[in-house]
């Protein structure tokens, strides 16, 4: 569960939040998708759930734990896919996922057969020899998919996660979200691909200039809009903000 | 030919990376230009004015030619081992080649382009060596129009030689082993063989030894000096000219470093394209994998250290820039005190010195560590801790470890690179001064612990000063190239550290009447508590930099 709380953020030199008190949560066993335009203020509000951007107002949680009091163990309950594929591009496929679970404390009996499966269904296992500077963008974003889920936490943050992937990749990731969802745990990601949404969310959250428009299930989103499609919703909240 | 001035002109744009946006943002462009004149111009007048100098103490003794002959020396030998790594980032360190082949331009232009790129990036020791000096001995000696003519074609040309040398043996060595297909490794592998096979026949042909006395470390320097012009003939011609004013021994002059660069071109262009077209590109490349390299897991601290050693190691930019350059001047900083042996003896036969041994221990380890912290000035890891990662820094804000953690395992390298150069340079010299009986080698042992834990300080500081700023919008770690890195400052403050920690030996110089064998290893124990002390309040402020940095 990832819970924030009248969470306000200014960029040094800006005179407008870039994030402007939003107070929200992200349930477990749910897919929840996060949308907005473009400097609607997702990309920074991930970043302050994940630790990578300061809070200047509010309380971030996750599983309970205060990303800024409890940092440590806050960032053990997530796993975070950012939307730029290209890191760690020297090292090899296998060397990043033992690093990764390096970091993460995740003992070989636990990651060998991780990477097996998941290394597998996402067709890139015979591939992991190689450097991630030779992958194509979407085995890039295959492999930092795996790094990120390798230590098996409960809380999924997955910024833009299905960009570049091939269909099956989108597939078995779509799968994967469900299938951990079903399980009682948390997925939120956000995206721009609104039928992507359509299909996996139980829930959604819409934000724009920084404040938050929407936040409920699909159902009673479109409940409140009956005759228009989610892309028709999305750009009538969104257009007169 | 407008092809060639348009691609020359974005070769060059490219090779002042990041520091000349850097510039611009503060100064704007005018202003970046005119600070760059200024600078230019203070440093041309400072030695010209040393120059001018010189030529008042011994212009008189008619010593034009040893004293040129040092010179194109100096610049000849420096401009080769750093034109190097300019001719290699251009051939191969931008990525630029598949931009540059699409479009309607000959792959000969690309090439000239690409040296005269190279080319640029190597005016700066003519500038130190070449026009600032010679300006000033020129005015004081009242040279006429005919030498300022030859004064300007010397400057114009004397990169040429060194450069095509820089270029041809490293592209040569590079076609040899394309077969590697990866430009990191080709790149490391072509800098490491030039860089050795240079330095060993320098020795070979030198005939270096140990010697006694100041005649023979002069007769050293003077047989060092005529190795670099058999290696480098054209600057023969030049110092002729410019001594005699021999209009003809310029053009001949002219013609052969013309003539060194036509064949640098011409072999880079028989092998470069062959070389870049062949290079790994697609997951392909490497064998299938196999399952077998899931490894048990390992303490965090040992995985980041892991991955950051393997990060440098695979980018040769930063690896021949901070690790195998810094590592390289050490042993030319070697072949210096191989000459440090003469010229301790002649310190303790100087009249008016009292005790030698004092004046030794503690004058000599000054030296020594002051060549210690030249040689570990190029060493920028700690410097760019944060800057080598680009836009993958956000990685070190999410993942669940202490950021100061982060911060040791990345400066670890650094640290583990400067305690070689200093081992090298105080083992070394100080085995030279030792086995003549001027100092004990308890006292080199001392001088040598102060120097490492001032090499720690110098990495913290780095670390510290970078955390406060740093450049991370140049893109990712794949691209990572030293010139988008910057951090001159940053390695400044390290290196006034280093330098601070040289001069402690001169508490126990004749300047006191402290007794080394006393206060020596007192003051190597204060200068590790400090080191210690002030490292980890650095580091920790290393850490909340970072941790509020976004």
């Amino acid at each position: 569960m990832i819970e924030l709380t009248h969470v306000s953020k200014t960029y040094a030199g800006k005179d407008k939040k870039a994030v402007d008190d939003l107070t929200w949560k992200v349930a477990d066993g749910q897919i929840t998708g996060f949308f907005g335009p473009n400097g609607a203020g997702k990309s920074t509000t991930l970043k302050m759930i994940c630790g990578v951007n300061s809070i200047d107002e509010g309380t971030i949680k996750i599983n309970g734990h205060d990303i800024v009091t409890d940092s440590i163990e806050a960032k053990r309950q997530f796993a975070y896919v950012p939307d730029d594929p290209d890191r760690f591009l020297r090292l090899t496929g296998i060397e990043y996922l033992n690093f990764m679970a390096d970091v993460y404390g995740t003992p070989a009996e636990r990651r060998a057969p991780f990477i097996e499966e998941y290394g597998k269904r996402f067709e890139i296992y015979d591939s992991l020899s190689s450097r991630i500077s030779d992958f194509s963008h979407g085995m890039r974003q295959k492999v930092h998919v795996l790094a990120a889920l390798i230590h098996e936490p409960s809380v999924w943050i997955l910024d833009e996660p299905m960009l570049g992937l091939d269909p099956k990749g989108a597939y078995e990731l779509k799968e994967m979200m469900r299938e951990h969802a079903a399980r009682g745990h948390s997925v939120l990601f956000s995206t721009h691909v609104l039928e992507t949404a359509d299909q996996l969310c139980d829930s959604v959250c819409i934000i724009s200039h920084g404040r938050k428009l929407f936040e409920g299930t699909l159902n009673e989103l479109k409940a409140a809009h009956p005759t228009s499609s989610l892309e028709e919703i999305f750009l009538e909240m969104t257009e007169h903000e | 030919m407008s092809s060639i001035i348009l691609l020359t002109r974005l070769q060059i744009m490219q090779s002042l990376g990041s520091v000349r946006a850097a510039v611009e943002k503060r100064a704007g462009t005018n202003g970046a230009m005119a600070g760059t004149v200024l600078i230019f111009a203070v440093v041309l007048v400072g030695l010209g004015w040393l120059g001018h100098a010189a030529y008042g103490l011994v212009g008189a003794y008619g010593i034009e030619t040893p004293v040129y002959n040092i010179l194109f020396m100096a610049c000849g030998t420096l401009t080769f081992v750093f034109s190097l790594p300019a001719v290699l980032g251009s051939f191969f360190g931008s990525s630029d080649i598949n931009d540059l082949l699409p479009l309607p331009v000959s792959p000969f232009a690309i090439v000239l382009s690409k040296a005269l790129g190279a080319l640029s990036a190597s005016y700066l020791w003519t500038l130190l060596f070449i026009a600032g000096p010679l300006l000033g001995w020129g005015i004081a000696a009242g040279e006429g129009v005919s030498y300022w003519i030859m004064y300007v074609l010397a400057i114009i040309f004397t990169p040429f030689m060194p450069t095509a040398y820089a270029g041809t043996i490293s592209i040569v060595i590079a076609a040899i082993f394309k077969r590697v297909r990866r430009k990191d490794a080709i790149t490391t592998i072509a800098t490491l063989l030039t860089l050795g096979i240079s330095v060993a026949a320098f020795f070979i042909s030198n005939n270096l030894h140990l010697s006694e006395g100041t005649a023979q470390a002069i007769s050293n320097v003077g047989q060092a000096m005529g190795t670099v012009v058999m290696v480098f003939p054209a600057y023969g011609f030049a110092v002729y000219a410019l001594v005699h004013v021999d209009p003809l021994g310029m053009c001949l002059y002219v013609l052969i470093s013309l003539l060194a660069f036509i064949v640098f071109v011409v072999v880079a262009r028989l092998l470069y394209m062959r070389i870049v077209t062949s290079l790994s590109s697609g997951a392909g490349s490497a064998n299938a994998y196999d399952g077998s390299t899931v490894q048990e897991q390992a303490p965090v601290f040992k995985a980041l250290a892991t991955t950051e050693i393997r990060k440098i190691t695979r980018n040769s930019s930063v690896l021949i820039n901070y690790v195998a350059y810094p590592a390289v001047i050490t042993p030319v900083l070697f072949g210096v005190m191989l000459m440090s042996g003469s010229l301790s003896d002649t310190i303790g036969r100087l009249a008016g010195f009292g005790d030698v041994n004092r004046m030794v221990a503690g004058f000599v380890l000054v030296f020594l560590m002051f060549l210690a912290t030249l040689g570990m000035c190029s060493n920028k890891i700690a410097c760019t801790e944060v800057s080598r990662e680009g836009s993958n820094w956000i990685h070190m804000k999410f993942i669940p470890v202490p950021i100061a953690t982060q911060v040791r395992a990345k400066i670890l390298p650094a640290f583990v690179v400067n305690v070689f150069i200093t081992l090298v340079v105080m083992g070394g010299g100080g085995y030279l001064v030792a086995s003549r009986g001027h100092i004990s080698p308890l006292i080199v042992v001392f001088g040598t612990v102060l120097m490492i834990a001032g090499a720690w300080l110098m990495v913290c500081i780095g670390a510290w000063s970078e955390s406060r700023g740093p450049r991370v919008e140049w893109g990712n770690d794949g691209d990572v190239n030293v010139k988008s890195l910057g951090g001159g400052a940053d390695v400044l403050r390290a290196v006034l550290v280093g330098l601070a920690y040289s001069a402690l030996p001169l508490l126990v110089t004749p300047l006191t009447n402290l007794d080394p064998f006393v206060f020596m290893p007192v003051i190597a124990v204060v200068g590790v508590v400090v080191a210690i002390v002030l490292g980890r309040i650095l580091l920790a402020k290393t850490a909340q930099n970072i941790a509020v940095f976004e």
